[in-house]
């Protein structure tokens, strides 16, 4: 067991001598033309988030399919988003994953969501604390009514630059809960005025959004 | 009618072998031994290295050394004397098993 | 601010050190006592809770994958909490943890961590203006800290070896961070932040977080190295650190690995890390499976036709695996073999390795890389080969010798490798292991007389003539504690032998005798039913006789031999002696020290804990 584990710093040790080669390894394969065949949004174009969506017909209007692979949650994903496989994180024994994706386009306002999913957190108050503590000021929570049997809180703040909106998804009877945060930037070289104002309808756009986030009760599977 | 007696020496109740209780008794000796193992595992690691000299330690190795050859021949007499006891313990239950009677009987024919 | 009930390095390393321990609660009480009396000559006088995560929701341990001790101290004056966080002592796990951290992604422990904490202030019914204090080792370092900067969940940490943070999952965590990073560097959507220069990145983290730093101290090892690994991209340290040499033969591997660009080192880690979770599950076969992703142990020995046949049978996932894994997989040994002079050779100077391992090492890798090399070609050559993959009738001619040429050079890689593993270089390198633990830490961490072997604390004595005496303080007051209760406990078993002498002699004598009884009762009733003792004695013929009467002269002596009385006298005094013995070995202890080093009110405090 001990010598496996020397293996590992033995590899590392490998590199010790100060070596100057670069690896990057760009062979990537053009998988362009695969993706004629999927619907011409960015979500779509891009492969790694494509592996998420079930479907390419949309739930409405702007939105596709989209399927946790921890299979704890499902919601709408936005087509004009595409999402980061540097951030992803999903733990082996599938008890939390982290998502997060963006907007592509440039205009109105850019926008960053984070969902992440934990089975082991269940208290909702420990949610909310958690969520205020990595937001660093102080929001209220107020519950908002959802599609789903499920409890929906949702919180705004504001950052001198910024703008954010955050959630905590949870359910009677369903171990773990899901805390978003979503925020909203204006970027510098845009017409200040124009992005702010777009950035209220957003929000409005966001919170619908929230909404269709569903935790999966793993009986009903 | 007559009677007559004669007299024999009788097995009364057939032998057993007690030898189990050798093992019944060391039982607790061994349980004793490891009480002994646990208190010098307890001393063993104080001085640090087997190599450490010095007046008062080789004082305190020497005491402990003493310590446990006494103990040790302790033990070594306590079972030699468990083992002479339940050999003596079978004689004797062997011997008390066998007695002395007179029997009386009856002839009826004369 | 008062002083912290639990204070220095040592204690706190000690602490640590008992988390990894599996101790029931009471035993971590009385273990946490000890140490402060040991460490502070004195009792602790407070009232100590213990709250460990398994404790908490059935499956929280289990989903989270973490593992804590929650320690209340209450001195009526002062109240805080403690918190051990333990790192991850299973290797895949480690492993696994360390990839994680490269990649700088999953906050889970963290979460889990404030989970914890925040049952623990409820379970010990504390507010929020009670100190707590995160301890940890290793990656537990990583999750307190961001608990701390993202949550606020510590007011303080102290660490010994920790992994650090990165500064990319706290820019996924802390959104005041990520924010004033997009500011600071003028661009709006998260994952642009990998495009940023790392070096800015590290100096922009450090600035803000420059104020939580004196909440965080540290001790690391210069030989640890999970510090080496942290010069990669993504890491920063900090806090206020303390550098400790602990293994003053090698020089440390953090300046070697310095100057080596991160790409490189990572694409190492993570090649390592896969290897190293696969041959520890599987072996050395496993290992080299997941390098080439070819299960070279099913063929190596065969030969001809055999491994012909083998080869083709298995020949698509093969192909199919080499194509995929060679290529990075070249990549990264030639980088090694075309620096392993300068890579062994100052490992060899460093003392960490022999010139014999060097030597073979650099040999074998070679003959990997031409192995490698080979392999390309003949797969290059045979672009057509991948064609035929479902043909059935593959495998005339030409393209056996190709097979066998194939099947040959994976053979040589798999044996290269037992080669390598075979000069003990891999156990050699164990000691880089030792310097990330907390036992090699505590050892250097001495203080005059005062030094550490394992978790123990050992003094010094200068006070005899000649070679200084080291003296397991730890162990000694152990012994004076413990030793009571186990010669107490013997005294026990002297009494249950002398019990188990009345039951097993005289009483079962007396039963025996009882039995005999009995039958002459039964005999001197009922005397016709023993007509048989006529035919026994040869009172012939039987059927004209009756028996009348049976009188038995019975003779009963007294059970002889029984008496134990002078071996359990023997056995009650050596129980005597002992007491006596372990005054006499407390005096020895003191007398090798001064009076100042207060052995001897350590020895009277032990026994009042």
């Amino acid at each position: 067991m001990k010598v496996k584990f020397i293996v590992a710093l033995f590899m590392t040790i490998f590199v010790l001598g100060g070596c100057n080669m670069n690896n990057d390894n760009e062979s990537k394969s053009s998988s362009a033309n695969e993706a004629k065949e999927f619907p011409e949004v960015t979500a779509f174009q891009d492969e790694f988030t494509r592996e998420f969506l079930e479907s390419t017909e949309p739930t409405r209007e702007g939105y596709y399919p989209f399927l946790s692979k921890t299979g704890a949650y499902k919601m709408d994903f936005p087509e004009g988003m595409k999402i980061n496989d540097k951030s992803y994180s999903i733990d082996p024994d599938k008890n939390s994953e982290v998502v997060i994706f963006s907007s592509q386009n440039s205009n109105g306002p850019f926008i960053d969501h984070h969902v992440e999913y934990y089975s082991f957190i269940n208290d909702p108050q420990h949610g909310r604390d958690q969520i205020e503590g990595r937001v660093g000021v102080e929001i209220n929570f107020e519950e908002v009514s959802t599609n789903y049997d499920q409890k929906l809180e949702i919180a705004e703040y504001e950052y001198e630059n910024s703008s954010g909106i955050v959630s905590l998804i949870t359910k009677d009877g369903v171990e773990g809960q899901i805390q978003t945060f979503s925020s909203l930037r204006c970027s510098n070289d845009m017409e200040g005025n124009v992005c702010k104002g777009q950035i209220e309808d957003e929000k409005a756009e966001i919170k619908n959004w929230l909404k269709s986030i569903q935790l999966i009760s793993k009986e009903s599977e | 009618m007559p009677q007559f007696t004669f007299s024999v020496t009788e097995q009364l109740i057939p032998n057993q072998d007690y030898t189990d209780k050798k093992k019944q008794l060391r039982i607790h000796v061994d349980n004793m031994r490891a009480d002994d193992d646990e208190f010098y595992a307890l001393i063993n690691n104080i001085i640090v290295g087997e190599d450490q000299k010095g007046k008062i330690i080789d004082a305190m190795k020497k005491e402990t050394t003493a310590r446990k050859d006494r103990d040790e021949s302790i033990y070594t007499d306590v079972i030699s004397k468990i083992n002479k006891a339940v050999n003596s313990f079978n004689e004797q239950v062997a011997d008390m098993k066998k007695q002395r009677l007179s029997v009386t009987y009856e002839d009826k024919t004369e | 601010m008062s002083e912290d009930i639990i204070s220095g390095s040592e204690f706190k390393t000690r602490l640590i050190d008992l988390g990894y321990k599996d101790l029931s609660s009471e035993e971590l009480k009385f273990n946490i006592r000890q140490i402060y009396m040991e460490e502070n000559g004195e009792l602790l006088k407070a009232d100590i809770k213990i709250l460990k995560s398994s404790d908490i929701e059935s499956d929280f341990v289990k989903d989270s994958g973490y593992d804590g001790i929650a320690v209340h101290i209450d001195t009526v004056e002062k109240e805080e909490v403690y918190v051990i966080s333990e790192g991850t002592q299973d290797l895949p796990d480690w492993l696994y943890n360390i990839k994680a951290m490269l990649a700088g992604q999953t906050i889970k422990q963290a979460q889990a961590t404030d989970v914890f904490v925040q049952e623990a202030k409820k379970h010990f019914n504390v507010d929020d203006n009670v100190e707590v204090n995160g301890m940890s080792h290793s990656l537990a370092h990583n999750n307190n800290t961001i608990a701390l900067l993202s949550f606020n969940t510590f007011d303080n940490v102290y660490s010994v070896n920790g992994a650090q943070l990165n500064y990319y999952q706290l820019f996924n965590t802390d959104f005041r961070f990520n924010d004033a990073v997009k500011n600071e560097f003028s661009f709006n959507n998260d994952d642009e932040v990998y495009n940023l220069s790392p070096q800015d990145l590290h100096d922009f983290a450090m600035t803000y977080y420059k104020d939580k730093a004196d909440r965080i101290d540290q001790v690391i090892s210069t030989d640890d190295p999970l510090y080496a690994v942290s010069v990669v991209r993504g890491f920063f340290t900090l806090g206020s650190i303390t550098m400790v040499d602990t293994n003053p033969d090698v020089p440390g591997l953090r300046e070697l690995i310095a100057d080596i660009p991160d790409n490189v080192i990572k694409e190492f880690q993570e090649l390592a890390i896969d290897f190293a979770v696969a041959s520890n599950e599987g072996g050395t076969n496993e290992g080299v499976k997941e390098l080439i992703g070819i299960d070279v142990g099913a063929f190596k020995d065969k030969e001809g036709m055999e491994l012909a046949g083998h080869i083709i049978a298995n020949y698509d996932t093969m192909v199919r695996a080499l194509n995929e894994k060679l290529p990075p997989l070249l990549d990264r040994v030639q980088t090694v073999t075309a620096n392993s002079n300068e890579i062994f050779g100052s490992l060899e100077e460093a003392g960490y390795i022999t010139e014999r391992q060097k030597e073979v090492t650099i040999d074998h890798l070679t003959r990997i890389e031409k192995s490698l090399i080979d392999i390309e070609n003949i797969l290059k050559d045979n672009v057509n080969l991948r064609d035929k993959l479902n043909n059935p009738f593959l495998g005339a001619g030409n393209e056996i010798v190709t097979i066998l040429r194939l099947a040959s050079n994976l053979v040589e890689i798999y044996m290269s490798y037992m080669e390598i593993e075979k000069t003990g270089i891999l156990k050699r390198l164990e000691s880089i292991k030792d310097s990330h633990g907390l036992q090699e830490m505590l050892s250097s961490m001495s203080d005059g007389l005062k030094s550490y072997i394992g978790a123990d604390m050992i003094y010094t004595s200068t006070s005899t003539k000649g070679e200084p005496i080291k003296v397991n303080i730890s162990a000694a007051l152990r012994m004076y504690q413990k030793s009571i209760p186990i010669l107490e406990a013997k005294s026990t078993k002297i009494s249950n032998f002398e019990k188990a002498i009345k039951d097993e002699l005289d009483e079962s004598y007396k039963d025996e005798k009882r039995k005999v009884q009995d039958e002459i009762n039964q005999m001197e009733s009922s005397p016709s039913s023993y007509r048989f003792l006529l035919s026994k004695h040869g009172y012939y013929p039987t059927f004209n006789k009756e028996i009348k009467s049976i009188r038995i002269h019975e003779i009963f002596y007294p059970l002889e031999n029984n008496d134990f009385e002078e071996h359990l006298e023997e056995l009650k005094k050596s129980v005597e002696s002992g007491k006596l013995y372990i005054e006499k070995y407390r005096n020895a202890i003191e007398d090798l020290f001064e009076e100042e080093e207060n052995v001897s009110q350590l020895f009277d405090l032990s026994r009042r804990i």
